[in-house]
């Protein structure tokens, strides 16, 4: 469940660096770490040069661009190419559309083509249908994504803002260096838990601006990346809120990595419990 | 491959062993890795992002051994909160040099004109667009087909045709004109140092 919490919207403010610090670390760790985020930022910056290009972006947000994408020479080289490459293909378009009387796509042609060779037909049936089939899979995985990307929002709005104390069931997790012989946490899901609380015990001397935790089910591939969470107030805990119906039966594993306020890691605390129900 | 690290063979190796334990996947998350913090400090309006990263690596490799055995989570990110590092070194730096930096780009124009930097770069697009495979020119060449509005309906027909999202086909555009990019700039970079 390694998924990212930026939208298309959020993206382009950080490329156009309207962003805080926070956002702008937040952002790039997971440009670093996360592949799904890395390829939304490619697409986001061809959208933002593709405006740029056109003359759409407002005039401030244009000078914020020339400021992030043509501070130096070498830049304003790589623009200009960026732009010729555009140019090229937007002038042999309109060059194959004068010549030819009627606009026609490389497709149309291939289908002319197909007519004259009957041979050709069983291939690109098969090839049509593979592509199909992979575009029903890769719908499914888009699906998959964007329901991954609720339960992402959803977590973020749980720990970002303060809730009704009664919709929580808290739950309070020792370091598993520290529990030794103790039995471990067990959680007993009810129909009427609206939101989990853990209150992962910290007790490091040192508190740090932000934590990040890594949650992971025992014989699960994918684990859940939280980031931004916050101390308590007096440092013992951090808190991580969860929606009850990502937790199913089995054993969890937390960790939790302290962000220094340079973006670096500091330490980090390993924490288990187990869902019942 | 870093300007450093390639002569110390014993460094590069624990860097990669430490980025991962399958040698193939550790030297493709490293040139990822350069990548994403090129792109980091260009985000972050720096003068040399090649060079602050390279200076990243060399950082790191006179710590991975220590590293290795002391920290523990997503040892890129503990390339990042070094590149973090470089990036506040940097915008003092950057906030006494941006007068020059106007100054060195007025020159350079000059400069440029006189070899027509125009006809030079279309050459180069020519040369680098028979290398690249015919249908991912097709591709690009169809991609931006259109402009402003009549794009959007364009480009969802052209993913639906390929059957990917919108976004999976914004994503391999760029990925195509990326590559096209880095060889036009080795084209010219060739050139400027013929002339």
């Amino acid at each position: 469940m390694k998924e990212e919490i930026v939208t298309d919207a959020s993206l382009r403010q950080f490329l156009l660096g309207k962003v805080d610090d926070d956002e702008r670390v937040r952002i790039e760790s997971l440009v670093i770490t996360n592949a799904l985020t890395k390829e939304r930022v490619c697409a986001a910056e061809e959208d933002l040069l593709e405006d740029y290009f056109e003359d759409a972006l407002s005039g401030l947000d244009r000078e914020r661009f020339q400021a992030q994408y043509a501070y130096t020479s070498h830049l304003q080289r790589q623009l200009e190419i960026t732009r010729d490459i555009r140019n090229w293909a937007i002038a042999l378009q309109k060059k194959k559309g004068n010549s030819s009387g009627t606009q026609t796509s490389s497709w149309s042609s291939v289908f002319t083509s197909f007519r004259l060779k009957p041979m050709l037909v069983m291939p690109i049936a098969a090839t049509v249908i593979a592509i199909v089939i992979v575009g029903l899979w890769l719908n499914q995985k888009i699906e998959l994504r964007n329901r991954q990307l609720a339960i992402e929002k959803e977590i973020a709005r749980l720990n970002a803002s303060p809730s009704n104390p009664e919709s929580i069931f808290s739950l309070t997790l020792r370091p598993v260096t520290l529990r030794s012989a103790e039995t471990q946490t067990e959680l007993v899901m009810r129909p009427d838990i609206q939101i989990v609380e853990l209150r992962l015990l910290w007790n490091l001397s040192e508190s740090y601006s932000t934590y990040q935790a890594v949650l992971k089910r025992t014989g699960d591939t994918q684990s859940l990346i939280v980031p931004n969470l916050h101390a308590e107030i007096d440092g013992k805990a951090i808190l991580l809120r969860l929606p009850p119906q990502i937790l199913t039966v089995g054993t969890y594993h937390v960790e939790l990595t302290s962000i220094m306020s340079d973006g670096q890691s500091g330490p980090t605390e390993e924490f288990q419990f187990s869902v019942s129900q | 491959m870093a300007r450093d690290l390639a002569t110390l063979p014993g460094t590069f190796n624990e860097i990669l062993a430490w980025l991962n334990s399958d040698r193939d996947v550790a030297g493709q998350m490293y040139v990822q890795l350069r990548h994403d913090l090129a792109k980091i400090f260009t985000w972050n309006r720096c003068s040399d992002p090649e060079g602050l990263t390279d200076e990243v690596f060399d950082r790191v490799s006179r710590k991975v051994h220590q590293l290795r055995q002391t920290f523990s989570g997503d040892p890129r990110l503990f390339f990042y909160g070094v590149a973090r590092n470089l990036i506040k070194e940097e915008s003092k730096k950057i906030r006494a040099q941006v007068s020059l930096e106007h100054m060195d780009l007025a020159a350079n124009e000059s400069a440029e004109n006189h070899n027509d930097p125009g006809m030079m770069r279309a050459e180069c697009l020519e040369l680098c667009l028979q290398k690249i495979s015919s249908d991912k020119r097709e591709l690009i060449l169809d991609y931006y087909a259109k402009e402003k509005q009549a794009k959007i309906d364009h480009r969802a027909e052209i993913a639906r045709r390929f059957g990917m999202s919108i976004e999976v086909l914004r994503v391999r555009i760029y990925r195509i004109r990326s590559k096209l990019e880095q060889c036009i700039e080795s084209c010219l970079d060739a050139r400027a140092d013929g002339d």
